[in-house]
């Protein structure tokens, strides 16, 4: 009698792990996509995407009505003509009424999370799946052509001069044709890319990888001009800026690397480790770190002023005229905004 | 702890399991699975020792006339149950402390595949950190080869056939077929099919398998392999062990209660 019970004990609290594990351990999480267009900006989070004022950080909208937590809102939201796209964790691309938050198309013929952002270029969108495929859509959200990859696209592309520069998680750094999306060129960089390349004035492309490396290509043909080593893996992407280029990796090390040689010029402990992507601002070079730090960075690399929030940065800021907005993850707060001189302005957490 | 003394050396064998088998997560799930199946044997064999002790004792006399004698003296029956077991030299924990044991070993191996079929950056960010990079190579490793057979072990399986508008959850089936399988087979007769631990446990053995279902459906069909890689070798031990009770399996056959006097 006891032993059976035990048996029968045992396997009820052997289904409850399993379901407890299932629903916490394998829950689709992320970290939260910020966008910032005109006076407004976008987050996705969980089961919601958000509008809110930059000026005070006001709720305008929410999509949907009731959070869903099975969707799972983590890439940031792109705007297009009164349209926000933003894609879900179940496979679903959005495109919302900027205004509104009303949702006005689907597209499902994607087979995989939308973890990377998707790109609006005049009328066109750029969005990359999981399912390994660049899907480009006009705005009605009907598909002009795809690319499929080798695997999955977690990075936003870049446009530029005609061309697609799609990063993909496969090791390869593709270029192809915004007309039809033909492949022009692709490079393997060595590792996998998380985060969008950036492209500067002087025919480069850059992209950080999983394997430790800043890669330097040249945009017209792929090939790798230089490598650069950091000391831990890189997620975010390089910041160009006036010559250099800015990136900060895993170890907690942020960069500042010659874009003509890749050599180093300078590199500061960010107190914690760094995934997001450096911005420019009027005041200088700002980074977020996983540990919560906010540091403002001279172009010499001397720290001009340095805050802490509660939660996790591991993405990079929306920058405006004179405020910059976080997005946190694990924290009280969703959204904080500062000034460029490190005071804060408003913050914004997840209605109740 | 947990992290530092289960889920990464699991992760990290886990992975190397996947290099050494030409980059196929599918096989170094089913090879993982079966290693710490293998580590575990000698608890398996000492549970079911300790289980077959147990449920002997159940039919023994002695046993049954206590029952009888102290059944309204519930302190009484058990020191006399501990007396009885002293004399016969049984530990009444010997099938339930290697149960304990392979517990949390069963969590880590399925948190680790969990783990390690990172679908998310977060979850890939954490995975990486639980990488020992002196003997494995991120670099080569990210991403993992999620591709097996038809499926792709980070996505809920489904098998598109061309005559057939819908998927077909094989996989889930499969689990649901395995699990109700290993519940029958590995079963041992009740003491009295009526009792009410008896009828609890036969609900179990109906609902575990539509649960386990339910959750290789809609989850990532890399860990429905695990549900059923794990299902068969459990059988499999079992098998070796001449501990099948294959007359489970058929319609309308009832354990045999135990007579009392």
């Amino acid at each position: 009698m006891k032993r059976h019970f035990s048996i029968v004990l045992f396997s009820f609290v052997m289904g409850s792990i399993l379901l407890a594990a299932c629903s916490g351990g394998f829950a689709a999480t992320s970290w939260p996509g910020v966008t910032l267009q005109g006076d407004v900006v976008y987050v996705a989070y969980g089961g919601s995407v958000f509008a809110v004022g930059l000026k005070d950080g006001s709720l305008i909208w929410q999509f949907p009505e009731k959070p869903d937590a099975q969707k799972g809102f983590y890439a940031a939201p792109a705007v297009l003509d009164g349209q926000v796209i933003v894609g879900d964790y179940v496979n679903v691309l959005h495109s919302l009424d900027a205004n509104t938050g009303a949702e006005q198309w689907t597209f499902t013929q994607a087979k995989g999370r939308w973890v990377g952002s998707a790109l609006v270029v005049g009328e066109r969108i750029f969005a990359p799946s999981s399912d390994h495929n660049l899907y480009v859509l006009n705005q009605q959200g009907k598909l002009i052509w795809a690319f499929k990859a080798r695997q999955a696209l977690w990075a936003q592309p870049v446009v530029k001069d005609n061309v697609v520069y799609l990063p993909s998680m496969d090791h390869s750094l593709y270029a192809l044709s915004v007309e039809d999306g033909r492949q022009l060129w692709a490079t393997d960089v060595g590792g996998a890319i998380v985060y969008s390349p950036a492209l500067d004035g002087d025919n480069k492309v850059y992209v950080g990888t999983l394997a430790n490396e800043l890669v330097a290509l040249d945009a017209q043909s792929g090939k790798i001009l230089w490598r650069f080593a950091a000391k831990n893996s890189i997620w975010g992407s390089p910041t160009v800026d006036d010559g250099s280029v800015y990136i900060g990796d895993l170890s907690g090390t942020i960069f500042s690397i010659s874009a003509s040689d890749g050599s180093s010029q300078w590199q500061v402990d960010a107190g914690g480790p760094v995934t997001a992507a450096g911005a420019v601002t009027p005041q200088g070079l700002v980074f977020g770190t996983e540990n919560g730090n906010i540091l403002m960075l001279s172009r010499n690399g001397q720290k001009v002023w340095t805050q802490t929030v509660e939660g996790k940065i591991y993405s990079s800021p929306a920058v405006a005229d004179d405020r910059m907005v976080f997005g946190v993850m694990a924290g009280e707060k969703l959204l904080v905004a500062f000034d460029f001189s490190g005071n804060p302005l408003w913050s914004f957490a997840v209605p109740k | 702890m947990w992290d530092t003394l289960i889920i990464t050396p699991f992760i990290n064998v886990l992975l190397f399991i996947y290099t050494m088998v030409g980059n196929n997560f599918g096989i170094a799930i089913i090879l993982f699975t079966l290693l710490i199946r293998l580590v575990t044997h000698p608890l398996t064999v000492q549970q079911i020792k300790g289980a077959a002790a147990m449920q002997d004792l159940q039919k023994d006399k002695r046993w049954l006339d206590l029952q009888a004698k102290y059944k309204n003296e519930k302190d009484k029956l058990a020191q006399e149950q501990m007396k009885l077991y002293k004399e016969l030299g049984i530990n009444p924990f010997a099938s339930c402390l290697p149960t304990l044991i392979q517990f949390p070993i069963i969590i880590g191996l399925y948190q680790s595949v969990i783990k390690t079929l990172a679908n998310s950056p977060i979850e890939l960010l954490n995975l990486m950190r639980h990488i020992n990079v002196s003997f494995l190579k991120v670099s080569e490793l990210i991403p993992l080869n999620s591709q097996f057979l038809w499926m792709d072990l980070g996505q809920p399986e489904r098998l598109n056939l061309p005559f057939i508008p819908f998927g077909i959850p094989v996989l889930a089936i499969v689990v649901v077929v395995t699990t109700y399988l290993q519940s029958k087979l590995m079963a041992t007769p009740t003491g009295n099919p009526n009792d009410q631990t008896a009828m609890m446990t036969n609900m179990m053995n109906i609902y575990m398998p539509f649960l386990m279902g339910y959750l290789a459906y809609t989850l990532a069909s890399g860990l429905s392999l695990y549900f059923v890689a794990s299902n068969v070798i459990g059988i499999g031990q079992y098998a070796l062990l001449g501990k099948l009770n294959w007359k489970n399996l058929l319609p309308g056959q009832k354990p045999k209660p135990v007579k009392s006097k």
